[in-house]
């Protein structure tokens, strides 16, 4: 394992308490660092202020050598704040004017994640605000943050065809330019999961009734983590893996069933990486899961990595799912995404008939595959 | 103009939070003014004295508790220690009593 990458994983164990500030201060003695790699590396993870506040408690940062990596995290982290206020600020007047038109709406994720597990919204990298809100209220949330500036992708799919939309995506987007740079994004979801996730869950079966009026609890918190992480994203970062640490530590009660193997997923991750103490039960005898971690485990632990590619994520799922019958369901269920058209076929055509888009989508694909060639 | 009136080391101070989203990064802190939109960098020792101020505390007691941690005279702690609560209370970041 590489130097950075090890040290970096040192600053999440010294977060999530499996180990102590001593050993990070012995590592910085031992070890010659290369800082803009630990930057990168933090970055690729998106734990930047995490890694710059234990750096800061753990006094590393006073160290000669490590003066041009405090000065690039404290930057980020700087900046990284105002975002992160200027979005909360956003993110009041938007559900104020929402509530004031009888829409109910519940912040969820990023920021009030950051707020309620890791207690300040600086600490906690992420980009979108996600909203929970009824599907009843879209038509009303689109004209609500078009008449603010905001601009949607999928809007004129969800008007011409909003029973495929809703059946396709699990929320609709908006835009904005930010007065300092960098958008103001908005992700209305009216349920949890995607279309081709085998895990079908609605968030009243996950928060209960009256999600949208009360606080989403940590245990609720746990099961949409391991939803998004897990059965959605198949822990794509050292983030992840430290979010569901930090609440595991705090949450008590049971798991729905269908969660369980994504549990048994990022604790064997977080054992190996994190130092977990808890090690999961019965991994031997389920081969699938064994093989996911492998996989998981090995883009985690590279340096540069792009982003998950929709066929990469589709195939995961597919190892990942322990039945034959289950495998060509997310198989016959990740084709079908992959055909259907989205907003991209429809922005500009005419027809109101839905399956003459299978051929613009046909027709566009071909065309920007005949372009990379 | 009304002038702000005078500190001084006998008053209570208290930091007033409602009014701010705060994020700490490493010994310092950024707050942000929900009402008037503002920025506010805290260096190290301003963030130890915020730290310090989620109780009401004493100036005088704030001073002794400054000096102890960071090498610096008593004179001079004291004349910067009220000079900082005093641009706290003007951003509306502490509240200030009489003993």
């Amino acid at each position: 394992m590489q130097r950075e990458v090890a040290f970096v994983l040192l600053c999440c164990r010294v977060f999530v308490k499996t180990a102590d500030v001593a050993e990070l201060i012995a590592f910085v003695q031992e070890k010659e660092l290369d800082w803009d790699m630990v930057y990168r590396v933090s970055e690729r993870h998106r734990i930047r202020p995490l890694v710059y506040r234990v750096l800061s408690e753990a006094r590393v940062w006073t160290r000669e050598d490590a003066k041009q990596g405090e000065q690039r995290f404290s930057t980020f982290c700087r900046v990284f704040s105002v975002f992160a206020f200027e979005r909360q600020m956003e993110l009041t007047r938007i559900a104020g004017l929402l509530r004031k038109q009888g829409i109910a709406v519940k912040v969820y994720k990023g920021l009030d994640f950051s707020r309620v597990v890791y207690g300040d919204i600086g600490l906690r990298e992420f980009t979108d605000t996600d909203i929970m809100v009824d599907i009843a209220d879209i038509t009303q949330v689109i004209q609500i943050m078009i008449s603010e500036g905001y601009s949607c992708s999928g809007m004129d799919f969800f008007r011409r065809f909003p029973e495929r939309y809703v059946t396709m995506y699990k929320d609709i987007c908006f835009e904005r330019e930010a007065p300092r740079g960098a958008v103001y994004s908005f992700e209305f979801h009216y349920r949890p999961v995607k279309y081709f996730m085998q895990e079908q869950y609605s968030f009243e079966e996950l928060l209960g009734r009256g999600y949208l009026e009360n606080e989403v609890s940590l245990r609720g918190y746990y099961n949409l983590m391991l939803l998004n992480h897990g059965s959605s994203d198949y822990f794509p970062n050292l983030r992840a893996l430290v979010d569901m640490m930090v609440l595991k530590q705090r949450v008590t009660g049971e798991l729905p069933e269908a969660l369980r193997r994504f549990e048994q997923l990022w604790q064997a991750l977080a054992v190996q990486l994190l130092h977990y103490q808890v090690v999961p039960e019965n991994l031997g005898t389920d081969k699938a899961l064994m093989r996911t971690i492998d996989a998981v485990m090995k883009r985690l632990l590279r340096v540069r990595i792009r982003r998950m590619s929709y066929v990469k994520r589709v195939g995961i799922q597919v190892g990942f799912e322990k039945e034959w019958i289950e495998k060509a369901r997310t198989i016959w269920k990740g084709i079908f995404f992959l055909l259907v058209p989205n907003g991209e076929d429809i922005r500009g055509q005419g027809s109101s008939l839905f399956s003459i888009y299978y051929f613009t989508k046909a027709f566009r694909l071909i065309k920007k595959n005949l372009k990379l060639l | 103009m009304n002038e702000t009136p005078k500190i001084s080391t006998e008053d209570i101070v208290r930091r007033v939070e409602d009014k701010f989203m705060i994020s700490q990064l490493g010994d310092e802190m950024v707050l942000m003014d929900i009402q008037q939109g503002h920025y506010i960098n805290v260096n190290p020792v301003g963030s130890y004295i915020w730290n310090k101020l989620v109780a009401p505390v004493v100036v005088k007691d704030l001073i002794v508790s400054l000096t102890e941690t960071y090498n610096i005279s008593v004179q001079q702690c004291e004349a910067e220690t009220l000079k900082f609560l005093q641009q706290m209370r003007q951003h509306h970041m502490v509240s200030v009593h009489a003993a």
